[in-house]
């Protein structure tokens, strides 16, 4: 009876330590390389944009081209905060008088409306053609934040093995900062 | 034990011990990413900042003594927008006022002082007490006193200000033009050396001050964040001082394991700092150098025939050379 015993958990053992242990290391490590290339080419497309001041559809189908080669399906999000400086100016009677203060206005631009300028819908515009770029002005900032759709393979086996159902992405990365040129 | 036993009751043992490195492997890798990360965010802003401080700076002269309060006001709303946005808490008070607090203190400097943008405990009109960040007020850069007589205050540039202790004046100029007053003038690298000294002198007795306050008001209020005194490399002290810019100091940001996060980064806006070549008509010759080179302002500019007006700055030796000029013999450019 011992002896079965025995048996039974060295079949588990060795299903573990001979399946599951490689098969969950092989898995990881994809992660981590999808992690350094999604970290790169987010970097890059944002630092690409940064530098031009617009988003064309080409840019942005090269760096979704990019990051999809590792496999992974993922969510991406475009953010467009435009700033404006308005100086501020106080009512006195019927004149408008300086107040000698600026005031920073923000105005967030939404993934579909960026979107909705780079692939119009029915538009026989070509991808070349300069209606289809984004713009964005000096100064305003701009960010891409990309997270892995769904749950990853490695992270379903995690969840299998350690009873735990994590619902933070795998991947995760946000890049981005300020637009530094208006090259068009 | 038949074989297979003894690898069964390995395997259980050494199993625990292998998860455990494993996960803690896990964790430094994951520490390690988030501290690139903070580094990277920071930096990001920090150089965002001081672009936007040259791109509004850049229409402005010094001479015409520009109203700096709204440029700094814009500038550290620039700075601190970038974090903000990049940590994507934008429009969370919370948050971002916890944002504020890992970064106690930013140090804006000009050509002629420098200005602390630190967390401070006051009474507002109201009489509530707030604790925000607020402008400290402007320092020069004042140096030691030189030959028992000279009390100097410097400038990121040549430009000096010499109050004498003797006759009561005070005399403005370039450093070179009291080179017979004050021998420490006469060689260029040592009044550098001094001029770097005390502005690093300056703004770190400014901080240290500070780092008192905070202590207290920390201790008061319970942050959570302690402000220690950061170090800075003396070639960053280098750059710094070589232009008007943003240095700032972050400390605290969480972290998974280890030492407390800290980080100092630095946004130069390139202002002052000019172009790195001067070409000049010196004996019939063209020629060009380096804007420090000794030659260059002990002999050049001494002589009779020299015209400033001639003078052309390059930003490299291949616009110099197109243009005509031939590299100076003892600097070399």
């Amino acid at each position: 009876m011992d002896n079965v015993w025995w048996k039974v958990l060295a079949f588990l053992l060795s299903a573990v330590l001979l399946f599951l242990v490689p098969l969950m290391n092989i898995l990881e490590r994809q992660i981590d390389i999808a992690y350094n290339v999604v970290f790169a080419e987010c970097n890059r497309f944002a630092d690409a944009c940064r530098d031009t001041g617009y988003i064309t559809p080409n840019m942005f189908k090269e760096f979704t081209d990019r990051i999809n080669s590792t496999g992974n399906t993922y969510d991406i999000k475009l953010s467009h905060v435009h700033r404006t400086v308005n100086p501020v100016y106080r009512q006195e009677g019927t004149s408008l008088i300086f107040t000698g203060r600026y005031e920073v206005n923000h105005i967030a631009v939404d993934e579909t409306e960026i979107m909705g300028v780079l692939f119009p819908e029915n538009s026989p515009l070509s991808v070349l053609d300069p209606a289809r770029r984004y713009e964005m002005s000096m100064g305003d900032l701009f960010f891409v934040e990309v997270k892995n759709r769904g749950k990853t393979m490695a992270a379903a086996l995690r969840g299998m093995i350690l009873f735990i159902d994590s619902e933070s992405p795998d991947i995760f990365v946000r890049a981005g900062g300020m637009v530094r040129n208006e090259a068009y | 034990m038949k074989p297979i036993s003894i690898a069964v009751v390995f395997v259980i043992i050494i199993l625990p011990f292998l998860f455990i490195t494993g996960q803690q492997a896990e964790i430094a890798k994951e520490d390690l990413k988030l501290r690139c990360y903070y580094d990277y965010v920071i930096d990001n802003a920090v150089q965002d900042a001081a672009f936007m401080l040259s791109q509004r700076a850049g229409q402005l002269t010094y001479g015409e003594n520009p109203d700096n309060s709204s440029l700094k006001d814009l500038l550290v709303k620039d700075f601190f927008d970038s974090l903000y946005y990049a940590f994507n808490v934008y429009g969370n008070k919370t948050l971002m006022a916890r944002i504020e607090s890992y970064v106690p203190v930013l140090v804006y400097l000009e050509w002629d002082g420098f200005s602390l943008y630190a967390i401070k405990s006051f009474k507002n009109e109201q009489g509530i007490t707030e604790v925000r960040h607020v402008w400290l007020t402007k320092k020069h850069y004042v140096g030691e006193v030189l030959d028992d007589r000279y009390s100097i205050r410097y400038t990121l540039s040549d430009h000096v200000y010499i109050y004498d202790r003797v006759s009561h004046s005070v005399l403005e100029g370039n450093y070179y033009s009291f080179q017979d007053r004050i021998p420490s003038f006469n060689d260029q690298q040592k009044f550098y050396d001094l001029k770097l000294a005390s502005i690093r002198r300056s703004i770190e007795k400014e901080l240290e001050m500070y780092m008192e306050e905070y202590k207290e008001l920390a201790g008061s209020r319970r942050l959570s964040v302690d402000f220690s005194f950061p170090s800075v490399d003396q070639g960053d002290w280098k750059r710094a001082l070589e232009d008007q810019g943003l240095l700032i100091f972050a400390q605290g940001f969480p972290v998974l394991r280890g030492q407390k996060y800290e980080h100092y980064a630095l946004g130069c806006a390139r202002i002052v700092r000019r172009a790195l070549l001067v070409g000049y008509h010196y004996d019939i010759r063209k020629l060009f150098c380096k804007t420090s080179c000794d030659f260059y302002h002990r002999e050049v500019e001494a002589s009779p025939g020299f015209d400033a007006e001639n003078i052309i700055y390059f930003n490299n030796a291949y616009d110099a050379a197109s243009d005509g000029f031939s590299p100076c013999p003892k600097c070399r450019p």
